[in-house]
């Protein structure tokens, strides 16, 4: 493996979901759920992907895996081209990329125990003796905090915390270099959430393990990544390292999404919701994918894409948004002039 | 603080199965002033929606559930209330917003004319009147569009616009109490602040008495002025909601309160969790429920239940609680 390089790279991802009814069923133009999105993770670091539901955070992770084919882009994973993969070559690189899903109810079968379910993956990448992967079960149980009381135990006798274990167990066990976690602490309670966020954490620094960690929460992506990625509508629209997205959020939905997390503190209430435009069933415009929403919307939003700009002059820091192109008017020009009256 | 409009006292549930028994909510007293919003808090499975399902009455009389105490809204005991006048009241004296809006409506019935059916029977109102009403309430709850919304089949709205015309309906009936049972968690952050902002607006315009449950601090901290901490069909704790985020004194909330992430404006703030897990309602321990997981527990705690105590204007039940020297 390249290790200077990144570990897994995206270029220009677009997916569109085919339209499905009626009788013009597989043609047209269909939904762009993901539209050119390119990023990089490096080996051993938590990129952070947050978005609202519908923004299509899954379907990138989906691609990213191969469950789904994009229709445009490359994913390159360890330098290897995924979409171009055979499947003996897909199979080699799953065994190094594995996912974590929200629910594991769901994704844990319910007529297995949990040892028979630990016992899958190994069996799948025909890693280690019989005896091996008992050694290792417990091993990777015992990683994840849990004995190896569980092995016989099924899903529904464990806790939701316990299961969320057993799945990323389950996930580490083939050795991967990289974990995708879609939602993977949302339907935890937060006592048990900060549980998992540490461990995630642990298991990043201790092992290298590079994460995907995608969520909708903006306070559990702070608490685990070292990049973080904001989607809106199918677009990356800002990308930056951690510290400097809290610290100075550049895109105006980011900002928005930050101004609207509720604080858990009574002394510091917000008396105004922070975005309009929630409750019109109007279409977007051809433009910038958040100009209707946007307060600070110039004319050309609403005709033209935004390209992907660096804020503040920080290359690692890409925005989405016609107010940082190298031609736009500095911000404080702005300010004061209304939008175009609709 | 305004006189309490409903009053709990002593409200317990438990499921029966033969000659087995679990308690699910466990000995609730707890009363909601008018005009006020209440913050019921808890993780899942604590005993929050039942507690509010119990409020409505909703729960069923026969079965396996079995629910004793009482609960008076403005004097009357809704327990030993008729189903019939149950019904009377729910819409006009207490309503309730569910969690998932979609499936309070029905599909195939545009949501204006659902709205104005509920309307035409709690207000006896004729069908222009109905109709009027509605679309007042839903530009109220601010919607641009309110005869677009009227027109619209519930699946053709988004889950924040389901909710907000839910609330649109709770503003029209004017209901001495609303519960809210965690009306924004299937929403989008930027969604959920514009549903509790309307929440706000329809307490302050109505002076309904709002009981908001929710399992996010955040949410309560933003909407509530006063909170009740529930563990395991338990209230541990009830404050006014600026003390409880200050001070909190029961170990759960604190523990609760440090669990949380928090946005930080540059370095992330540590979140500590809570060691173990919530303990199923099956097998309970004796005691304090909390003990297994506290750091303050003592061998008294895992003998008796902790009887409630006043610190300051806060109600605790603890042996050992957080004293005001001890805020974290």
């Amino acid at each position: 493996m390249n290790t200077t390089g990144p570990l897994l790279q995206v270029q220009h991802l677009s997916y569109r979901f085919p339209a499905q009814h009626g009788v013009f069923r597989g043609q047209g133009p269909g939904l762009a759920a993901v539209e050119r999105v390119s990023f990089a993770i490096a080996p051993g670091q938590v990129f952070g992907l947050v978005g609202e539901s519908g923004s299509g955070k899954s379907t990138l992770a989906r691609c990213l895996l191969r469950l789904l084919r994009p229709q445009a882009g490359r994913v390159l994973f360890a330098g290897r081209d995924l979409l171009a993969a055979g499947p003996a070559e897909l199979r080699q690189a799953r065994r190094r990329m594995q996912v974590v899903f929200q629910d594991p109810m769901t994704a844990l079968s319910p007529r297995r125990t949990i040892g028979q379910s630990l016992h899958e993956p190994l069996q799948q990448f025909r890693l280690g003796s019989p005896r091996e992967r008992e050694d290792r079960i417990v091993a990777g149980l015992a990683e994840v905090g849990l004995d190896a009381g569980v092995l016989n135990r099924y899903p529904h006798q464990l806790s939701s915390g316990q299961r969320q274990r057993v799945c990323i167990a389950r996930a580490l066990l083939p050795g991967p270099d990289l974990v995708v976690a879609d939602e993977a602490v949302s339907a935890l309670d937060v006592s048990v959430q900060a549980q998992v966020l540490k461990l995630v954490r642990e298991l990043q620094r201790e092992r290298g393990i590079a994460f995907l960690f995608i969520s909708h929460d903006l306070a559990v992506i702070q608490q685990v990544a070292d990049r973080v990625g904001v989607m809106y509508r199918g677009q990356l629209v800002e990308t930056a390292s951690r510290d400097d997205l809290f610290r100075q959020p550049l895109h105006p939905y980011t900002r928005a999404l930050l101004a609207a997390v509720p604080d858990p503190d009574p002394s510091a209430r917000r008396e105004r919701p922070a975005l309009p435009g929630q409750l019109s069933r109007k279409p977007a415009t051809t433009g910038c994918a958040f100009e209707s929403r946007c307060e600070q919307a110039m004319a050309v939003c609403r005709q033209e894409a935004p390209g992907d700009h660096p804020g503040n002059g920080n290359p690692q820091h890409r925005v989405k948004c016609h107010a940082y192109a190298p031609t736009a008017k500095p911000l404080a020009e702005r300010r004061g002039q209304t939008r175009d009256s609709e | 603080m305004s006189a309490a409009l409903l009053e709990v006292s002593e409200l317990c549930i438990s499921a029966h199965r033969g000659p087995r028994s679990v308690r699910l909510v466990d000995h609730l007293s707890f009363t909601l002033p008018a005009g006020e919003i209440v913050g019921l808090v808890g993780e899942s499975g604590c005993g929050k929606s039942l507690t509010a399902l119990a409020l409505m009455g909703l729960l069923p009389r026969s079965g396996s559930l079995r629910c004793s105490g009482s609960i008076r809204l403005g004097g009357l005991d809704l327990t030993r209330c008729a189903m019939r006048d149950l019904r009377h009241m729910r819409g006009r004296d207490m309503a309730m917003i569910f969690q998932e809006p979609a499936t309070a409506f029905d599909p195939v019935i545009r949501v204006g004319v659902q709205l104005a059916t509920v309307l035409r029977r709690l207000r006896s109102l004729r069908r222009p009147a109905a109709r009027a009403l509605t679309l007042e309430s839903l530009a109220q709850v601010g919607f641009l569009e309110p005869e677009d919304v009227y027109q619209a089949f519930p699946h053709q709205l988004s889950g924040g616009m389901r909710q907000l015309a839910m609330i649109a309906l709770a503003l029209a009936c004017r209901p001495r109490l609303l519960i809210a049972d965690e009306p924004t968690t299937s929403l989008d952050v930027t969604t959920q602040a514009v549903v509790l902002d309307q929440l706000k607006h329809l307490q302050r315009q109505t002076g309904s008495a709002i009981l908001l449950v929710s399992h996010d601090l955040g949410v309560v901290a933003q909407c509530c002025d006063e909170i009740l901490v529930m563990y395991c069909g338990r209230i541990v704790e009830q404050a006014r909601c600026v003390d409880l985020f200050a001070r909190p004194h029961h170990p759960y909330t604190a523990g609760l309160l440090a669990a949380t992430p928090r946005i930080a404006h540059g370095e992330p703030l540590p979140v500590s969790p809570i060691p173990g897990q919530v303990p199923t309602s099956g097998e309970l321990p004796p005691g304090c429920h909390f003990a297994a997981r506290c750091g303050r527990a003592s061998d008294l705690c895992s003998r008796q239940a902790p009887a409630e105590q006043r610190i300051h204007a806060s109600r605790v039940a603890c042996h050992h609680p957080l004293r005001d020297s001890h805020t974290p």
